[in-house]
C-alpha cells in the first residue's frame, strides 16, 4: 500500500472484466470440445441466470462484464453431467446471496462463483462428490475423488485433455494460457498463483495420508504435479483467488492469503471425504482478508 | 447435535451478549466433559450419574446468561478428543473472523431490511459451510 498522489494504469474494471473474459475463451471452447452440448447448456443457462438475477435485484437491464464473468465463472465450477436447473440455483446464490445481499459488486466479501459452488456442494453432494456413473460409463467426479480408483492417469492426457470434474477441467492446458493472458496484461498479482500451487505441491509431498485416501486413490500421495493439474487448482490460483473485490490489498497479504488458502485446500483434499478443498480453500481466505489487511497496515505503520 | 451446529448455534446466541469473558469460561466446557469420559471408568457408580449436573449447574451459576448455551455443550456429543478440542479452537476463529467482516461489511450499500444483525448472520451461515468439510475429519 502506497500514499498518494496516483497515477491511473488505465484499466478501467469494464476493461479489466473484458480482458478476463477473453481469458476464459480457451476455457469454454476446451470444455465445449470435451463435453459437448451439455457444456453449452451450462454456459447459456448460468450466463442468462446470471443476467436474469442481475436484472431482477437492480430493477434495470445492463449489461456487466462482471456478470458474464460472474456467469462464466459459475459454469466452470460444475460438473459436465450436472442438471441445467443447478446453474439456475448457483446463479440465485452468486448473485443474490453473495453479491446483492453485500451491497452489489465492490462490496462483496465472498467470490460468489465460489460461494455458489460450495453451497450447491453441500446442498447437492450426489452430484458434486460421489461418481454417478451413467449408461455409458460416464463419470462425474473429479481424479481427485478417493473412490475414483489406484490407478494413476497419464499427466499427458490430464494436460491435454479427458480430465472428468467440473468444465474446467477439460483441459488444464487452457487454464495455463487463460492465467497466462492474465499474467501478460498484468491484471493479477504473479504472487497468487505462485504461492497456492506452490503451497499446494508442497503441502502433497509433506502431508501424512488419512483413511480417507489410503485403501482408495493411493495415487493422490506424494504427487505435487497431480494436485496442480486435477481438481480446481489451476482455475482458483489464477481467476478465482486474484479476484480484485475479494483479495488483500497489499502484495505481503496477497501472499498470506494465497497460503492460507492452499493450506485449507490440502486439508480438505487430504482428510475429508471432500474429493476438492480448493472452493472452500478460497472462501476461507476470502472471510481472512479484514483481518490480513488490518494485520498488514499495522505490520507497515509500526516498521521503521 | 453435531459439535458444529453446537458452535453455530452458541455464536448465534452469544452474539447478542456483550460479556465476552463469560463467553471463554463457558468454551472451555467440551474439553472439560471430554476429560470426564476419559477418567469415567475411575469414578465410583454412585457418583458418576451426579458428575454432568454438578458440571452443569456450575457452568449456569459462572455466567447465568450463557445457561441455555452451556446446557446444549453439555448435551452435545464428543466422540473424539479432536472435537472437544475443535469446539472452543473454532468458536475463538469465528469470533475473531466475524469481528473482522464486520468492519468490512459496508451498511450503507447493503439493502435496508437486512442491514445490521440479519446480514452478520447471513456472515456466520456462509462460515458454517467454509468449516464444514473439517467436521469429517
Amino acid at each position: 500500500m502506497k500514499l498518494g498522489p496516483f497515477i491511473h494504469s488505465g484499466f478501467t474494471t469494464k476493461k479489466l472484466m473484458f480482458i478476463t473474459t477473453l481469458a476464459m475463451i480457451p476455457m469454454i471452447a476446451a470444455s465445449i470440445w470435451e463435453n459437448g452440448f451439455d457444456a453449452i447448456i451450462l454456459f447459456i443457462t448460468s450466463i442468462s441466470s446470471v443476467f436474469l438475477m442481475e436484472f431482477i435485484c437492480k430493477r434495470r437491464v445492463v449489461f456487466e462484464y462482471n456478470a458474464l464473468v460472474t456467469g462464466v465463472l459459475l459454469a466452470l465450477l460444475l460438473p459436465a453431467n450436472a442438471p441445467w436447473w443447478i446453474s439456475v440455483f448457483g446463479a440465485i446464490i452468486a448473485v443474490g446471496l453473495g453479491k446483492y445481499l453485500y451491497g452489489g459488486f465492490g462490496q462483496n466479501i465472498f467470490n460468489p462463483a465460489v460461494l455458489s459452488r460450495v453451497l450447491l456442494t453441500v446442498l447437492f453432494p450426489a452430484i458434486f462428490i460421489m461418481p454417478k456413473w451413467t449408461l455409458d460409463g460416464v463419470s462425474g467426479a473429479t481424479l481427485l475423488s478417493k473412490e475414483i480408483g489406484t490407478t494413476m492417469p497419464f499427466f499427458s492426457s490430464l494436460f491435454l485433455s479427458s480430465s472428468p470434474g467440473s468444465l474446467s477441467q477439460a483441459m488444464p492446458l487452457a487454464v495455463l494460457l487463460g492465467g497466462l493472458i492474465l499474467l501478460i496484461y498484468k491484471l493479477i498479482d504473479w504472487r497468487v498463483p505462485l504461492f497456492y500451487l506452490a503451497t499446494i505441491s508442497l503441502l502433497s509431498l509433506l502431508l501424512p495420508g488419512s483413511d480417507k485416501i489410503l485403501g482408495h486413490a493411493t495415487y493422490l500421495l506424494g504427487n505435487p504435479l497431480l494436485h496442480i493439474v486435477a481438481g480446481g487448482s489451476l482455475l482458483t490460483s489464477f481467476f478465482l483467488l486474484t479476484d480484485p473485490v475479494s483479495s488483500p490489498i497489499s502484495s505481503n497479504g496477497r501472499v498470506v492469503f494465497s497460503i492460507i488458502a492452499g493450506v485449507f485446500t490440502m486439508i480438505i483434499r487430504y482428510y475429508t471425504p471432500f474429493p476438492d478443498g480448493a472452493a472452500f480453500g478460497v472462501l476461507l481466505a476470502n472471510a481472512l482478508v479484514p483481518l490480513i489487511d488490518n494485520y498488514m497496515l499495522k505490520l507497515k505503520v509500526s516498521s521503521p | 447435535m453435531r459439535p458444529i451446529d453446537a458452535i453455530f448455534i452458541i455464536l448465534i446466541f452469544s452474539s447478542y451478549l456483550k460479556n465476552s469473558k463469560q463467553k471463554y469460561i463457558i468454551s472451555i466446557l467440551p474439553i472439560l466433559l471430554f476429560t470426564v469420559s476419559l477418567i469415567s471408568s475411575y469414578i465410583p457408580v454412585s457418583i458418576e450419574s451426579f458428575v454432568l449436573p454438578i458440571i452443569a449447574i456450575i457452568a449456569c451459576v459462572i455466567c447465568i446468561e450463557l445457561a441455555p448455551l452451556s446446557l446444549l455443550l453439555l448435551f452435545t456429543e464428543y466422540n473424539h478428543l479432536w472435537e472437544a478440542i475443535m469446539i472452543p479452537v473454532l468458536w475463538f476463529i469465528i469470533m475473531l473472523l466475524i469481528k473482522n467482516l464486520n468492519t468490512r461489511i459496508n451498511d450503507e450499500y447493503i439493502p435496508s431490511y437486512i442491514r445490521g444483525f440479519p446480514i452478520r448472520i447471513i456472515s456466520l451461515g456462509i462460515l458454517y459451510y467454509v468449516f464444514y468439510p473439517l467436521f469429517f475429519i
